[in-house]
């Protein structure tokens, strides 16, 4: 299940995923298989982002009744 | 044991150390702090850490099921040394296919220019001794600079379309 709402927080704040995965310390490629759905990250980790775009949890990573 | 071999073995050996701690050295003079692999990576790490052991396991069965059949193989001391270097590339491989062979902080490139270098090191022994061996087993059975240089190439090979994919696929 993609990540729509990482990818368009990120582009709000106009990063690119290699600015995002080196604000919270991880690589690109693994932004990116987050926003692709391919990889769940940790809570730690999921903490990280938001605080890197400035939202939260609920936000980014609560899914909403459609998904 | 062959007395200059075991210097050669021993003197090897400090020479890889001592340019790990000169490499770490320039690493860190130039801000750079030692590498690391985020969760995902590790994670990925470990699952190529069971496909390679699963590569040396099937390696070895099949090596004794040759022994058994009495086909001519490697010697004892090769055999053993290829099934490390295939579960070797094999786990590079899988790492490297997978995002996790290089760290965050790593350069790539700076590594890949290392792994040409020692490939093609090894590969110019190893196809000096094909040529020049006195015998069959020494030039094709006994060749571990040969067997080496394949591995390292191979892993460079993957780790080039790795960087070629990702460079013509971009940002997703």
């Amino acid at each position: 299940m993609k990540n729509l709402k990482l990818k368009s927080a990120r582009a709000a704040k106009d990063l690119s995923q290699q600015q995002l995965a080196d604000a919270v310390g991880v690589s690109r490629q693994t932004i990116n298989a987050i926003e692709k759905g391919d990889y769940n990250p940790t809570i730690k980790l999921c903490l990280a982002i938001c605080r890197a775009l400035g939202r939260t949890l609920d936000e980014l990573f609560w899914p909403d009744d459609a998904e | 044991m062959n007395v200059e071999w075991a210097i050669g073995v021993v003197v090897g050996l400090l020479i890889v150390a001592v340019a790990c701690l000169v490499v770490r050295k320039i690493v860190l003079a130039r801000g750079g702090k030692p590498g690391e692999y985020d969760e995902r990576q590790q994670i990925v790490r470990g699952r190529a850490f069971t496909v390679a052991y699963a590569t040396i396991l099937i390696y070895l069965a099949a090596w004794m099921v040759l022994n058994a059949m009495q086909v001519p193989f490697f010697s004892n001391s090769h055999s053993v040394l290829l099934g490390l270097l295939l579960s070797v590339a094999v786990f590079a491989g899988y790492s490297i296919f997978h995002d996790a062979y290089f760290r965050t902080s790593d350069r790539p490139a700076a590594w890949l220019a290392v792994l040409a270098v020692v490939s093609a090191l090894n590969l110019a022994i190893g196809i000096g001794r094909l040529v020049r061996g006195a015998t069959l087993e020494a030039r094709l059975y006994e060749n571990a600079n040969l067997m080496t240089g394949i591995m390292l190439a191979a892993i460079l090979v993957c780790a080039l379309i790795k960087l070629a994919r990702d460079r013509r696929g971009g940002e997703e």
